[in-house]
C-alpha cells in the first residue's frame, strides 16, 4: 500500500505491445464478412493510464480481452511486459489483473469488510491494515460508502472497489474492460485517484470506455477504435489537439444572425447553432486558424455578442471530431 | 469492529445477503422442522384414505413418522435452498471470477476448496440437526410414545440423502456452465436420488420399524446397497471437487457473451474462426436468439396457464361434488361422490371418490351391481344380493367388528335406486380432501389467484432466471 514514485513513463519498458492483430471473431453483415479486429498496433508503455475507446463497444471489450490472454487472437503479435502470451487463453498470468465484469466481488460484505477480506494475505497487522484501508478509502474520495454493503452500490461503485483491489495485487498490468458502464462526478473522482495510486506506483492501467469525461479525468494516453481498427494512438492532449476542432463558442440571444453575419465574412470556417450558442470550428482537422480575424470581424461588424469563449480542448469534442472526420 | 474473517467464516454465512449471520442457518433448520410437523398434522386428515394404503408411515401418529416426514421435507427444502443461494453454496462462484480476484490476491486455491466443503458439510449438518431436534421436541407436544430406537438410524439415514445430493450438485457446479441449467439439474438431481432410493429398497429400509432400530442395517449391502453406493459417491465428489476447482481456479471464467448490450445492428451475425482449423462457428445470432426468447417465453408462460387451468378446473370439480344432490338429477348423468364410510371395502374404501350412473329406465339390474338409493331422507350405497321382480334385496360388503352381520339388508323397490356404481378413484378422493382443509384451500385457491394477478411479475423472473 505504499506509493513508489517512478520515472517519465516513455521512458519507461513496453507494458503491451501489439502488433498486426487481428481477431477470430468475424461480423457477417449482409452476406459480408469482416473480421472484429484488423491490423491493431499499439504500444503501451508501463506507468501509463490508456482509455480504449471506440465508435463500438464490442471492439473495445474484445480488444481488452485479447490484450489480457482471455481470448485467442487469428493473427499478428501480443507481447505483455515483455513476456509472449501463452499459449492457453483464459490462463491467469501473474503480471496481469484482468477485471472483467461487476460480478467477481462478493455482495454480503461490506467495501472495508471486503478490501479486509481480500488483502488477508498481506503481512501488515490487522487493526493497523484495517485503518490504513479506510484512511485511503477516505482519501480516495470513497468514504462515504466505506461501510456499505456492496449489494446495494451500483455496478459503476462496485468495480471501482474492484479496482482498487487490483491495486493492492502485485500485478504489474491492470486490465480494466467493463465499458458499458457510465460514470458521474462522484464516481470519476475516486477512480481518477486510484489510477493516480496505480500510475504512481509503476503499474499500468488500461481501461475501456465509451465516457470521454472518464477518460479526460483519468488517463494520460487514449486509442480510439473505428471499424476494427486504431485510428488514433497517442497521448490525450495529442488527440485532443488533432481531433477537437473547435476554435470558440458565441453565446447570445440570436445566434442564427451572428452565424449569417459571420458566414458571409469568414466562409471557411463551419457554424453550427447548438442550445443558443454559436460553435465556430475548423473546415477540416489540418487547417490552418487564424483566431485574431475570427475576434476583428466580431468587432468589426458590431455583433457584440452575450460571451465569446475559447474552446478548451476535451475529449469529447475530439471524440465528435474523428467521428466526423470518418463520416459516422 | 476489526474484519479478520477467514475464507471459511465467509462460507459459513455466504447466503445470507440482507442480514448476515450464521444464525440464521439455525433459523431455518428451526422452520424445517416447525415446516415438517405442520405437514404431519396435515397429512392426519388422510388417515382414512388411499395414503394410508400407500404410504402408511406417513399417517400414523408415531415420532417415526414426524422424524420420517422431516427427513423428506429437509431434503426438499434444502434442494430449493441451494437452487435460490445457488451463486453463494455452489462452486459457481469461481465462475463469477471471485476466486480468480482472490487468487491474484495471494489466497491459495485448495485451502478455498476445503474451506468451502468443510463449511458446506458444517452448515448442512446444522441445518438439519437443528430441525431434527425441533421436530423431536414439537413431536413431544403431540403427546406421542417416545421410543428412542430408530431416532439414530432416521437421523444418519437422513443426513446421508441431504450429504449425497449437496455433493453431487456441489461437484456438478463445476462442470454446469449456465446457472439456469444447473437449476433444472438439481431437480433431476433430486427426482434420481428418490427413483435410487426406490429401486435399491432403501425406502422399504427406512420405512421398516424393526430393521432402523439398528443404525448397522443402514450400510450392510444385504439389506440396500443404497447408502455404501451414495458414502462411496459423496468420497469420488469431494476428490473429484478438489482436482477441478484446482483446475478451473486458474482460468478467467468468460461470461456467457451478451452480445444484446452492444447494440449491434439488425440482422448481425458474429461468427468465431478457429485459428489452427479455419473452422467457422456462430456466437450470435439476433435472428435465431429473438426465436429462442420466443419459444422460451411461450414455453413459461404455458406452464402458468396450465397450473391456473388445472387449480381453476379442480376447485370447479371440488365444488361440483360438494353440492352435487344424490338424486340422480345431474346434467352429466353421472353423480360425483367422495364415500365417507368402510361399509363397502374392499370395493369402495373410505374417503374415496366415487361416481355413479344415473339409472335409466331401459338399464337392467343385476345381482352384484353396487347402487345409490333413497329411503326415506338417507342416502345408502349397497350391493344387490338378490331380486324379486321390481324389488331389489341389497346389503353392504363389509360390517365393522361389533355390528351385528345383517342388519344392513333392506329390500328397495327400483324406484328408490337411482344410480350404478360405476367409476372410482382413491388418489383423487385424497386430493379432494386435501382440497378442502386450510392448507388445501391455500394451495387450490391462493395459488392460482396470486399467479393471475401477478403473472407479469412472476414471468419476467423466469425470463430473468433463463437469461
Amino acid at each position: 500500500m505504499e506509493n513508489t514514485s517512478t520515472v517519465a513513463p516513455e521512458q519507461n519498458p513496453m507494458a503491451v505491445y501489439m502488433n498486426q492483430l487481428s481477431s477470430c471473431e468475424i461480423y457477417l453483415r449482409e452476406g459480408q464478412y469482416r473480421r472484429i479486429l484488423e491490423n491493431i498496433n499499439l504500444s503501451i508503455h508501463k506507468g501509463e493510464v490508456w482509455g480504449l475507446n471506440g465508435k463500438s463497444l464490442l471492439e473495445i471489450k474484445l480488444l481488452l480481452e485479447i490484450m489480457a490472454n482471455i481470448k485467442p487472437y487469428y493473427d499478428g503479435r501480443c507481447v505483455l511486459l515483455e513476456i509472449g502470451m501463452m499459449r492457453r487463453k483464459r490462463i491467469i498470468l501473474p503480471h496481469v489483473f484482468y477485471i472483467g465484469t461487476v460480478n467477481m466481488i462478493y455482495n454480503n460484505m461490506n467495501v472495508l469488510e471486503y478490501l479486509m477480506f481480500a488483502t488477508a494475505n498481506s503481512k501488515i497487522e490487522v487493526v493497523k491494515r484495517q485503518k490504513q484501508l479506510l484512511k485511503l478509502l477516505i482519501d480516495i474520495g470513497l468514504g462515504n460508502i466505506s461501510l456499505t454493503p456492496i449489494h446495494t452500490l451500483p455496478s459503476e461503485f462496485r468495480v471501482i472497489v474492484i479496482l482498487l483491489t487490483a491495486y493492492f495485487s502485485s500485478s504489474e498490468l491492470i486490465i480494466f474492460n467493463v465499458p458499458e458502464l457510465k460514470y458521474n462526478n462522484q464516481q470519476i473522482t475516486p477512480m481518477k485517484n486510484i489510477a493516480r495510486l496505480i500510475s504512481d506506483s509503476g503499474k499500468t492501467l488500461v481501461f475501456s470506455s465509451i465516457d470521454s469525461a472518464l477518460i479526460q479525468e483519468i488517463c494520460t494516453h487514449t486509442a480510439y477504435l473505428i471499424n476494427g481498427s486504431i485510428v488514433f494512438s497517442g497521448t490525450i492532449s495529442e488527440f485532443c489537439e488533432e481531433y477537437d476542432d473547435i476554435i470558440l463558442t458565441i453565446s447570445d440571444q440570436q445566434p442564427y444572425l451572428i452565424m449569417e453575419s459571420m458566414q458571409k465574412a469568414l466562409p471557411q470556417y463551419k457554424y453550427k447553432v447548438s442550445d443558443d450558442r454559436l460553435i465556430i470550428s475548423k473546415p477540416s482537422t489540418d487547417s490552418r486558424v487564424n483566431v485574431e480575424s475570427i475576434y476583428n470581424v466580431i468587432f468589426k461588424m458590431g455583433l457584440n455578442p452575450y460571451r465569446v469563449r475559447m474552446n478548451t480542448k476535451t475529449v469529447k469534442n475530439a471524440v465528435e471530431g474523428i467521428l466526423r472526420k470518418y463520416d459516422l | 469492529m476489526i474484519y479478520k474473517d477467514s475464507y471459511f467464516k465467509k462460507e459459513l454465512r455466504q447466503s445470507y445477503i440482507q442480514n448476515i449471520s450464521t444464525g440464521k442457518q439455525y433459523v431455518f433448520g428451526l422452520f424445517i422442522g416447525l415446516f415438517s410437523v405442520g405437514l404431519h398434522l396435515l397429512l392426519l386428515t388422510l388417515t382414512d384414505s388411499v395414503l394410508s394404503d400407500a404410504a402408511p408411515y406417513l399417517v400414523q401418529r408415531s415420532y417415526f413418522t414426524t422424524l420420517y416426514t422431516h427427513n423428506f421435507m429437509s431434503l426438499f427444502l434444502i434442494v430449493i435452498y441451494i437452487i435460490v443461494y445457488y451463486n453463494d453454496l455452489t462452486f459457481e462462484e469461481i465462475r463469477r471470477n471471485c476466486w480468480y480476484l482472490l487468487c491474484k490476491m495471494g489466497y491459495k486455491p485448495v485451502v478455498m476448496i476445503l474451506s468451502k466443503l468443510m463449511a458446506l458439510l458444517f452448515s448442512l449438518i446444522a441445518i438439519y440437526t437443528t430441525g431434527f431436534i425441533t421436530t423431536i421436541v414439537l413431536t413431544t407436544l403431540l403427546k406421542y410414545d417416545f421410543r428412542y430406537e430408530y431416532i439414530p438410524s432416521l437421523y444418519f439415514a437422513g443426513l446421508n440423502d441431504l450429504l449425497f445430493l449437496s455433493f453431487i450438485l456441489l461437484t456438478a457446479s463445476l462442470f454446469i456452465k449456465k446457472i439456469n441449467i444447473a437449476r433444472y439439474f438439481s431437480l433431476l438431481v433430486y427426482i434420481s436420488q428418490m427413483v435410487l432410493r426406490d429401486s435399491l429398497g432403501f425406502k422399504s429400509l427406512v420405512t421398516s420399524r424393526v430393521a432402523m432400530q439398528n443404525p448397522i442395517n443402514l450400510i450392510l449391502i444385504g439389506n440396500s446397497l443404497y447408502m455404501p453406493l451414495t458414502l462411496i459417491i459423496i468420497l469420488c465428489c469431494i476428490i473429484i471437487c478438489i482436482f477441478r476447482a484446482k483446475s478451473i481456479a486458474k482460468y478467467y471464467s468468460l461470461p456467457t457473451e451478451t452480445y444484446t448490450l452492444y447494440n449491434l445492428p439488425a440482422e448481425t451475425k458474429i461468427l468465431k474462426m478457429e485459428p489452427q482449423t479455419g473452422k467457422l462457428q456462430y456466437l450470435y445470432d439476433a435472428i435465431r436468439l429473438q426465436r429462442r426468447t420466443k419459444l422460451i417465453n411461450g414455453f413459461t408462460s404455458s406452464i402458468i396457464i396450465c397450473i391456473i387451468s388445472f387449480a381453476i378446473i379442480f376447485n370447479i370439480f371440488v365444488i361440483m361434488v360438494s353440492i352435487s344432490k344424490p338424486d340422480g338429477n345431474t346434467f352429466t348423468g353421472l353423480i360425483p361422490y367422495i364415500f365417507m364410510s368402510d361399509t363397502m371395502k374392499p370395493e369402495i374404501n373410505k374417503n374415496d371418490f366415487v361416481c355413479f350412473k344415473t339409472l335409466e329406465d331401459d338399464v337392467e339390474l343385476r345381482d352384484g351391481q353396487i347402487v345409490i338409493f333413497k329411503q326415506g331422507n338417507t342416502v345408502y350405497v349397497e350391493r344387490i344380493v338378490g331380486s324379486d321382480e321390481n324389488n331389489y334385496v341389497v346389503d353392504i360388503d363389509y360390517y365393522p367388528p361389533m355390528s351385528e352381520v345383517g342388519s344392513m339388508i333392506k329390500t328397495v323397490s327400483r324406484d328408490e335406486i337411482f344410480g350404478i356404481y360405476v367409476y372410482k378413484n382413491r388418489w383423487v378422493g385424497a386430493m379432494i380432501m386435501v382440497a378442502t382443509t386450510l392448507w388445501g384451500r391455500i394451495i387450490f385457491l391462493l395459488v392460482p389467484i396470486l399467479l393471475l394477478f401477478f403473472y407479469k411479475p412472476i414471468k419476467e423472473f423466469l425470463n430473468k432466471l433463463q437469461s
